[in-house]
């Protein structure tokens, strides 16, 4: 392969460039056309390979790959196969097998393992089932190149049926001419009944055709390569082909290998956190041969997924409708830093956000907490004795953590809201704070609380925000927090808020649960008087045509009595509205 | 609408008689037998309807009078001999009715004087007559003044009609009555004049000097008629077709010749354009929309139509004069796109499309147009300049219209509000022109490192003159950072010193006494103003008419957190609350409110208390010269909590941030470090 030396890839002075890209609106990173750059990262390619026939095409397609040879190397990781896997004749340069790493199985372990035998600079996933196009590395490298925290996706379409005969050759033949597509279109060496084929695979031709569009393809259609998809960008990760740096897959704690499915869905949700831009490249073309297990057993995967899903990416809301479940990844972090706040005061703070209408939170109060029980000392004059306090007071609660400090990030929860002590949420505090950070984006908001020698304030804090803006800025940024506070502004969004109006009230102020149960009691009671009226009005409206109708009809015995059955008839019908 | 409008006939001869044509001239015909000589015959006058008496049916099926055109009077001699039993004057709008007030020396005497407004924006007062010192409401009878149903049309902004009927014991003459209704519609206790003395004549003269009580109707030839042992006026002006007579100048006062109101012709030379009366088309009541249509102005049937989508929001005249009314109508459109590309030869009365565009941008409604060259005359170059960059402007982006409003209010008021046309019309003809307004600014600091921002505020304002009355409350002049700030400001600054025991309301009166500028202004010392704070506030004066002007403290700089917020405040209203940093008001107003109370706090809340007690008008004008500087709470003047500033806005930005119009890009000058305090713990 020969490539054009004109470099157009952009560098800063530090080789890392960072542009500043609002929630996942890539726009303003513009890639250069494909074989008209300079490439320079390496990449190595992960195949996990279980009981898979197609590999040998798979890496046919690979070793006609536009990418530099030297650039690029292929691990396949063998899942488990019997008789262990063998290299074919055709495949890339740089190509090895490696067996799975002992002590499990599946997709997620063995992308794991290939992920850490691997040396290359970014990862790009590549499943056994695939063929993928000439420039189909090239396409998502050429992101890589523009900043260190894209997740590149591929584009692929599904090919019902092929034939069984197609010759790894015939592929590297297609694919090196760039006539990966006609591989499967009717009438041409790949499709079926071409060669008096005998085996045709699972599944029939479509009768919309042979190779078709997954329902991901739509939707990245529809928000312009996911640019408009905002938050929800990581919900179309699929692992068949995407690439990412080594180090953001580092970063976002590699794969889950407890999963056997929804492994990639789960890592994009990380990913997001880790503050990951999602790029959808429709020119990262490929071919996956069958359909896959989602499109056969739709039903059974879902009822599989969502139980494993609901459990670790908190933000499907959805999955969490009951009001007071916990889960393996909270929704909200909630920090209450002690200092030299009473035990009251922190309890108020506390039990507000146990109280509230989001349930899966944790709460992570900060304090020096003393070794227990520590040497003799007098019980109530103890320096220490509020902290001895809220450490009893919560230690069986399992939602509330005690630490010496934080942490910088709650990843891979959400979101985080740090509030002083002595201030206490309503019960709809954080879900109207997350439901409006959600709606605008925004990757800060706070609440301004009171104002003394400074102001008092409250913070909820979008982890993939800050997780983006350490990536941008780097850990060696000038400045301290506002400089970090100044690209959450650029990429998220910030706001500032009255405290008040989204319900944080000083514990003087709020009336703690006694007054959350009186206010229940008051709107029930309130929802029974107009019950009670809607009833009384119903009856009236029942009875004035009735009446009226008597009149008009005075005397005919057996008319009124067909009126009075369907007067009564209307009135119960009426009450079960 | 029928009980106003129904015109109660006072009986008599004419009490059957049908309603008389009006003819072109404007004389009213005279009835068989001389209806003037029977005392209760009524005469109409209407104004706003257009030509060929218009007006509506309600009122000429039942008045039984004889119509006169005001508009189309040629001027000068009264309208018509002999007593009548009622005067009646229907304007469409108040912009209609003040038109008549030039003319008020034509109208003839009556028992009875009936003025009927169809149609009133929601800002106008109702026309309750402001009694003056003439002798014939000596002879008062009755005043009565009530309001008519809404214009009924889903939607329309419009207000209510409203009709005054004033009776005297004695004929009085309707002029002056017309005169005192007028300045009830403005609120006014006294009128401010429009300088120098003007004769005018001809048809449609009245829209040169709109609301002038002081102006002499002339005869199409002359001559003008002389006052009280002077002459009638200092300066004439005629409107006249062609083949008009020769004038007749007896006092040597000269004359300036225009075209007729409407009629066709090229594009006019500059200062030929009718002037715009800015006491009714003007930024009252802009709102601040982002979501409306926009409008074209299209040539219809003999006037012009402001159409968006199918409807047609607003018709006007071919003269392209626009009213009070037209203008509420536009207010929800985005703006209003007008054909100026070529030379004028689309239109048949490029003059009138010229005065409906100056119209437009006067009244603050976003004109889109690309003017060619052969309109840079007549519009003014700035403002064309303006025009031509219209297409650029987001006018889905309610901060962008607004900044582009502002900007097209400043030229269009300036250049061709009725003030502004006739200081340039009499300097053409060697009139000593006004003098600029001077304005005195009151700057009380107790902070000696704020006196440098604060100067540099005053230093940048363009237009009036401005003198500064620093007071330094408790430091001396002597420091060196106060006195290089004094040296370095190019206005006259006034020091004055202050003994910290000084109470801030005393600290600003002795500041005020020392005062010469026509117009006395508070500044603070730690806020920002745009360089076209102090002029946008005397033209919001010259419009509103109010007794005190201020901006909105739209825009607000909270310093301890870092973040520019700009809250939802009604702007362009008469209200009773501004700005304290942005108070405007005359030397008298100030003088009648009895100046600042001597209290160490809020003494601009008691100031603007104290005006509008003392029966003062306050007008609130737009905020986008202004931003408030919120610093810790405390110091010496009473500051709203932040969270205030944060419960409700329209928009926040984080930083500070200044709209284009401030000509500022960062919070330079003294001040906290801006900075958002640090997850929930407090900051100092």
């Amino acid at each position: 392969m020969t490539m054009p030396t004109t470099p157009a890839v952009r560098d800063d002075p530090a080789g890392r460039p960072r542009p500043l890209i609002r929630l996942n609106d890539f726009g303003a990173v513009t890639p250069p056309e494909l074989g008209a750059w300079t490439p320079r990262r390496t990449v190595s390619v992960v195949v996990p390979a279980f009981r898979c026939d197609t590999l040998p095409l798979t890496l046919a397609s690979l070793a006609a790959q536009s990418y530099p040879a030297h650039l690029m190397e292929v691990v396949v990781v063998d899942d488990g196969n019997t008789p262990a896997l063998r290299l074919p004749e055709i495949v890339p340069e740089r190509t090895r097998i490696i067996p799975s790493r002992p002590g499990g199985w599946g997709r997620a372990w063995a992308c794991q393992t290939g992920a850490d035998a691997a040396e290359g600079e970014v990862i790009h996933w590549l499943d056994a089932d695939m063929v993928v196009f000439r420039e189909q590395v090239e396409a998502q490298m050429r992101w890589h190149h523009l900043a260190d925290y894209f997740t590149v996706l591929g584009r692929l379409k599904m090919v019902a049926a092929w034939d069984a005969g197609l010759s790894p050759a015939e592929v590297h033949a297609a694919v090196s001419a760039g006539e990966t597509d006609k591989l499967f279109a009717p009438g041409s060496p790949g499709s079926p009944g071409s060669s008096g084929d005998p085996g045709r695979r699972e599944g029939a031709a479509e009768p919309g055709g042979n190779v078709v569009d997954t329902w991901s393809g739509e939707y990245v259609e529809r928000t312009r390569d996911l640019r408009d998809a905002g938050l929800d960008a990581f919900k179309v990760h699929v692992g068949a082909t995407a690439s990412l740096p080594a180090a953001l897959l580092r970063s976002a704690g590699g794969m889950d290998t407890s999963l056997v499915l929804a492994e990639d869905t789960e890592l994009g949700y990380r990913l997001a956190q880790a503050g990951a831009v999602f790029v959808a490249d429709g020119e990262s073309r490929s071919r996956h041969l069958g359909a896959s297990t989602v499109m056969r057993r739709e039903q059974e995967v879902k009822r599989h997924n969502w139980v494993f899903l609901g459990n670790r990416v908190p933000v499907y809301r959805w999955l969490r409708r009951h009001p007071a479940r916990q889960w393996e990844v909270p929704y909200v972090e909630v920090v209450v830093t002690m200092g030299d706040a009473s035990y009251e005061a922190v309890r108020a703070t506390v039990d507000g956000f146990l109280r509230g209408s989001v349930a899966d939170i944790r709460v992570t109060v900060v304090g020096p907490w003393p070794a227990a029980p520590g040497a003799r000392r007098s019980p109530l004059d103890d320096p220490a004795l509020d902290l001895r306090l809220v450490r009893e007071l919560y230690a069986h609660e399992g939602r509330v953590r005690l630490a010496g400090s934080a942490g910088r990030t709650p990843f891979p929860i959400p979101f985080r809201l740090v509030c002083p002590p002595g201030w206490v949420p309503a019960p709809d505090c954080l879900h109207r704070l997350t439901r409006l950070a959600d709606q605008e984006g925004y990757g800060l908001v706070s609440l301004a609380l009171a104002e003394t020698d400074g102001v008092v304030a409250a913070r909820l804090e979008r982890t993939a925000a800050f997780s983006r803006a350490w990536l941008v800025r780097g850990e060696e940024g000038p400045g301290g927090i506002e400089d970090l506070e100044d690209v959450v502004d650029a990429t998220f969004g910030t706001l500032w808020l009255d405290g008040e109006t989204w319900g944080l009230l000083p514990m003087e102020k709020a009336d703690g649960a006694q007054g959350a149960a009186a206010g229940a009691e008051r709107w029930r009671r309130k929802a029974l008087r107009w019950k009670r009226r809607v009833r009384r009005l119903e009856r009236r409206l029942d009875r004035t045509p009735m009446r009226r109708l008597r009149r008009v009809l005075r005397g005919g015995l057996s008319l009124r009595r067909v009126i009075g059955g369907r007067g009564n008839r209307a009135r119960s019908e009426s009450r079960t509205v | 609408m029928s009980q106003v409008n129904r015109v109660r006939s006072t009986g008599g001869a004419d009490g059957a008689a049908p309603a008389k044509r009006v003819n072109r001239a404007g004389r009213a015909d005279r009835a068989p037998g001389g209806a003037g000589k029977a005392r209760g015959g009524v005469l109409g006058f209407h104004l706003g309807f257009g030509a060929g008496a218009e007006v509506p049916e309600s009122l000429r099926g039942e008045a039984c009078a004889t119509w006169v055109d005001l508009d189309a009077v040629p001027g000068g001699e009264p309208v018509t001999e002999g007593e009548w039993g009622e005067v009646l004057l229907v304007a469409r709008t108040p912009a209609d009715l003040r038109r008549a007030v030039p003319y008020g020396a034509m109208l003839p005497r009556a028992p009875r004087v009936t003025v009927i407004v169809m149609e009133s924006p929601p800002w106008r007062l109702p026309p309750v007559p402001v009694v003056d010192g003439a002798r014939f409401w000596r002879s008062l009878l009755d005043v009565r003044v009530r309001r008519g149903e809404r214009a009924s049309r889903p939607g329309d902004p419009s207000g209510h009609s409203w009709r005054a009927e004033v009776r005297f014991g004695r004929p009085a003459p309707a002029g002056g009555v017309l005169r005192a209704l007028c300045r009830g519609l403005g609120g006014l206790a006294r009128e401010p004049l429009t300088v120098p003395v003007v004769s005018l004549s001809g048809a449609g003269s009245c829209r040169w000097r709109p609301g002038d009580p002081n102006a002499t109707p002339a005869p199409p030839a002359g001559p003008v008629p002389a006052r009280r042992d002077a002459p009638g006026c200092d300066l004439s002006l005629r409107t006249a077709g062609p083949g008009a007579p020769a004038w007749r100048a007896e006092d040597g006062a000269p004359l300036i010749e225009r075209p007729e109101p409407g009629r066709p012709g090229a594009v006019p030379t500059p200062g030929r354009l009718l002037p715009v009366d800015e006491l009714s088309v003007c930024p009252i009541g802009f709102v601040p929309a982002d979501d409306g249509p926009l409008g074209r102005l299209i040539e219809e049937s003999g006037g012009y139509e402001v159409r968006a989508g199918d409807g047609v929001v607003a018709r006007l005249p071919l003269s392209g004069a626009l009213t009070d009314v037209d203008v509420a109508r536009l207010r929800g459109l985005a703006g209003v796109a007008v054909d100026l590309r070529d030379g004028g030869t689309a239109w048949t009365a490029p003059a009138g499309v010229a005065h409906a565009v100056c119209g437009l941008a006067a009244a603050g409604v976003p004109v889109i147009a690309e003017p060619g060259t052969a309109w840079h005359g007549p519009l003014g170059p700035e403002l064309a300049a303006l025009l031509g960059r219209s297409a650029t402007v987001d006018l889905s982006d309610a901060l962008a219209r607004e900044e582009f409003s502002i900007r097209l209010r400043r030229h269009a008021l300036t250049l061709h509000g009725v003030a502004g046309r006739w200081r340039d019309l009499a300097a053409s003809r060697g009139l000593r022109p006004a003098p600029a307004p001077t304005v005195s600014v009151l700057l009380c600091t107790r902070r000696p490192d704020m006196v440098g921002f604060a100067l540099e505020q005053v230093g940048r304002q363009r237009g009036p003159e401005v003198e500064v009355l620093l007071t330094l409350h408790g430091f001396s002049a002597d420091r060196p950072e106060v006195a290089a700030a004094v040296s370095a400001c190019e206005r006259d600054v006034t020091v004055i010193e202050a003994d910290a025991r000084t109470v801030f309301g005393d600290a600003l009166n002795r500041a005020a006494e020392r005062a010469r500028g026509a117009y006395l202004t508070k500044m603070d010392d730690d806020d920002w103003y745009g360089p076209g704070h102090l002029s946008d506030l005397l033209l919001a004066r010259r419009y509103s008419s109010a007794d005190l002007v201020g901006a909105a403290p739209e825009f607000v700089y909270l310093e301890r957190i870092g973040v520019t917020v700009h809250r939802s405040l009604a702007t362009e209203t008469y209200t009773d609350v501004v700005a304290g940093g942005t108070m405007l008001m005359t030397r008298a107003a100030f003088d009648n409110a009895g100046g600042f109370r001597p209290i160490p706090r809020t003494v601009d809340g008691q100031l603007l208390e104290a005006v509008a007690a003392a029966g003062g008008r306050i007008y609130r004008t737009h905020g986008f010269n202004y931003i408030l500087r919120r610093r810790q709470a405390g110091g010496h003047t009473w500051q709203e909590p932040i969270n205030g500033f944060l419960r409700s806005f329209r928009r926040q930005w984080r930083g500070f941030h200044a709209n284009p119009l401030m000509e500022t890009a960062g919070p330079a000058g003294a001040g906290e470090p801006a900075g958002g305090p640090v997850g929930g713990r407090v900051t100092g």
